[in-house]
């Protein structure tokens, strides 16, 4: 794992002190050669002496840790330049001893007589020396990269403290004269170079170890700012989630298997008025009626011994004494460590249930007030039943009379009457027949409204063609030319139809009787302007119509366009005729001109 | 042969002088007995040595109407075979059904106008009482 350039700064001064000590040294050792000091260069005579290089690369070195022990990249990279360097030139002292060549390092730089000091062989390197320098040479290089791994920070460390050791070992040497350490064959090591790699070692070790420290408390702190940071969040996260059951209209709640609340949503608690941190922990008993208590606990179990989800009808009171009735989705689960819950959500349908009871209650009102109305409907029917049946008889019998008499008269005693009196009698005959008819036609008009429609496929063109028949056989003598459209099916009480076409057909009969030859149609049309949708039949004749401007009135009963003398009738047919075509749901409507027939339009 | 009699009931005496009439233009020789309501003509047809050959029934009777008088009629021995011709002003399909339904061997609609109704008498004695042949026991001799 990599760090950001971060500066250790902190307890740096340790090292800047140590690598500056060095640096000390090396200078104290330069001097000593250029003055031809000895306590300088071996600290006591008789003493090996630290070379010149040597004194020359602790200068380097010791500079360089101070550099990299430094806040500012620059002055780390320039320390690992100067270390880099030194590093060159170590290397180079051991080819020299490697290849046996003489590469005169040691006088690349300086030059002394070796009989300065009165000491043979002089100024060279020592061997561990070199391998010294090496050691915390690489360490300090290693430092001077801020940004490297824990691993390689470990091997710096290492390299520093063996380093360090080693110059400590040779300094004890010195200090109790064992002639062992100085190496029998190879040139011992110089006190001020122990005492300097000494310094030097534990001064880039200490530096290593600060950086660790450094380091790991940096992670500490990434830690915890991430540790922060996936808590805020999962925070976030639950207050939404919290914000959400507390805005469903729905109640919401876990209870465990133990009956006892764990979580209720904040519906629930405005609806009980109740808290979940008086309930929780607590089962129904402690706060609902026992009865529902009961009946709800009853319900829980069931739902835990199945392991399924149940919708039920609950019946639990509010606080305000009010029974509520809640829809409940109740259902089992189970948490991530395996312990059981029962969650529910419940949804307030009093009112909707208040509703339902409502409409049924309000049905089973209409069907009581429809059941009244039709008792009253076939109580007038009755009523009009025994109506028409009396005027069956009673009107009629009367009539007989009337007319039967006056014929009598008219026929026995006629010859003692003048011509007005007989006209009179004749007037008096011809107003009973009037009559007569008006009541049958009455009677009909009323058995239209009485009677069952009954539905069927008839043959509208057969019935016309029947009527007209009938017509014929009455009076033979008229001339009529009729034409009835083939394939007129209609769906509509074949006796009703029978009526309307009879008084249409009969009518278009009555009004065509002046015309020497009239045509009559009976046929249907697309209907299309005034008409509903769909097809319209009509029958048509070329008779002597009528004005249009009394057309309103044409349907109305006892209203008549003719007076009685041009046309029979009294006027009840067309009234009938528009009361089977509304039973039939149908409409029926008339176009004519004065002198040139009409026609008229019905639909079924 | 004993001239065959008609029972005419019949409550209107209007129609009962205008029915007689038109018998008499149609030069009917039977003996009319007219009985004035059910009641009467029942206990006619009981007391009568001779049942009649035909009778006329009005639907519209005091008393006792003229489906109640069918009814009893065929529901007894004697007169059960009896030819009756109902003859009334009503046109009404229940009084159709159910005088067929009762037993009636016919049923004339009595029409306002006289020279029909004087047909239709015309008709009627033509056919029941000159064509038709009577069911065994009726104007016969006891």
């Amino acid at each position: 794992m990599s760090l950001s350039s971060h500066p250790d700064t902190t307890n740096a001064w340790l090292t800047r002190a140590a690598g500056g000590l060095t640096a000390m040294i090396g200078v104290l050792g330069l001097y000593g050669w250029f003055t031809g000091s000895d306590v300088l260069t071996a600290v006591r005579e008789g003493y090996i002496p630290i070379a010149p290089n040597t004194a020359a690369a602790f200068v380097l070195l010791g500079l360089a840790l101070a550099a990299v022990a430094g806040s500012s990249p620059r002055l780390r990279k320039a320390g690992g330049g100067i270390t880099l360097i030194t590093l060159v030139v170590v290397s180079g002292r051991f080819l020299e001893y490697a290849l046996g060549v003489d590469l005169a390092v040691d006088r690349w730089f300086f030059h002394f007589p070796a009989e300065t000091l009165g000491l043979a062989p002089v100024g060279k390197m020592a061997l561990y020396t070199a391998f010294n320098f090496l050691f915390v040479g690489v360490a300090i290089l290693i430092l001077a990269d801020a940004g490297r791994g824990r691993g390689i920070n470990d091997l710096a460390r290492v390299l520093a403290a063996v380093a360090a050791l080693i110059g400590l070992v040779f300094a004890l040497g010195y200090l109790y004269a064992s002639p062992l350490l100085y190496g029998s064959e190879s040139i011992p090591m110089a006190l001020p170079t122990a005492f300097g790699f000494l310094v030097l070692g534990a001064g880039a070790a200490l530096q290593a170890s600060l950086r660790e420290l450094a380091e790991r408390r940096r992670e500490r702190e990434a830690l915890v700012v991430a540790h922060a940071a996936l808590q805020e969040h999962a925070r976030e996260r639950e207050e939404l989630f919290r914000t959400f059951m507390n805005h469903t209209p729905a109640m919401a709640f876990m209870k465990d298997d133990e009956g006892r609340y764990v979580y209720m949503n904040q519906p629930m608690e405005r609806a009980f008025d109740v808290h979940l941190d008086d309930l929780r922990g607590k089962t129904d008993d402690d706060w609902l009626p026992p009865e529902t208590a009961r009946q709800v606990r009853e319900n829980d179990a069931e739902v835990l011994a199945r392991g399924n989800p149940i919708e039920l009808l609950e019946s639990v009171p509010t606080p305000d004494g009010r029974m509520h009735h809640w829809l409940s989705l109740k259902f089992p689960f189970e948490s991530a460590t395996g312990e059981r819950f029962l969650g529910g959500v419940a949804l307030d349908v009093t009112d909707r249930l208040a509703a339902e009871e409502e409409v049924r209650r309000m049905n089973v009102e209409l069907e009581a007030r429809i059941a009244q109305r039709t008792a009253q409907l076939e109580a007038a029917y009755a009523e009009l039943e025994s109506f028409s049946y009396s005027v069956s008889h009673d009107l009629r019998a009367p009539l007989r009379s009337i007319k039967g008499f006056t014929q009598m008269l008219i026929e026995d005693h006629g010859d003692r009457f003048d011509e007005l009196a007989r006209q009179h009698m004749n007037r008096v005959c011809a107003a009973t027949d009037r009559m007569s008819a008006l009541i049958d036609d009455l009677l009909a008009l009323a058995r239209v409204s009485r009677s069952e429609l009954r539905r069927e496929r008839v043959d509208l063109g057969a019935v016309a063609r029947a009527v007209v028949e009938d017509l014929r056989e009455r009076e033979p003598d008229r001339a009529v030319q009729v034409a009835v459209e083939e394939g007129l099916f209609v769906d509509a009480d074949p006796r009703l139809l029978e009526v309307v076409l009879e008084n249409l057909i009969g009518n278009a009969w009555k009004f065509t009787a002046r015309k020497p030859v009239a045509t009559i149609e009976v046929g249907s049309t697309p209907s299309n302007g005034d008409g509903p949708p769909g097809r319209a039949f009509f029958v048509r004749d070329d008779g002597a119509g009528f004005d249009m401007t009394y057309a309103g009135k044409l349907f109305s009963p006892f209203q008549r366009l003719h007076g009685v003398e041009e046309f029979d009738g009294v006027g009840i047919g067309l009234a009938t005729v528009k009361r089977v075509i509304g039973r039939h749901g149908g409409r029926i409507w008339a176009e004519a001109e004065p002198g040139h027939g009409a026609t008229f339009y019905f639909t079924l | 042969m004993e001239p065959k009699v008609i029972l005419l009931v019949e409550d209107n005496p209007d129609d009962v002088a205008l029915t007689l009439r038109a018998f008499q233009k149609n030069n009917i020789q039977n003996e009319v007995v007219v009985a004035r309501d059910g009641v009467e003509a029942i206990e006619y047809l009981r007391s009568a040595e001779v049942p009649p050959q035909l009778v006329l029934l009005d639907l519209q009777l005091p008393r006792m109407d003229g489906h109640e008088v069918l009814r009893r009629l065929r529901a007894e021995e004697r007169t059960r075979l009896l030819p009756v011709v109902i003859l009334t002003s009503s046109s009404e399909e229940r009084d159709l059904v159910e005088g067929y339904a009762s037993g009636a061997n016919s049923y004339v609609r009595k029409p306002v106008d006289f020279d029909q109704f004087t047909e239709a008498v015309r008709q009627l004695d033509l056919y029941w009482l000159v064509l038709n042949e009577a069911p065994p026991g009726a104007g016969a001799a006891r």
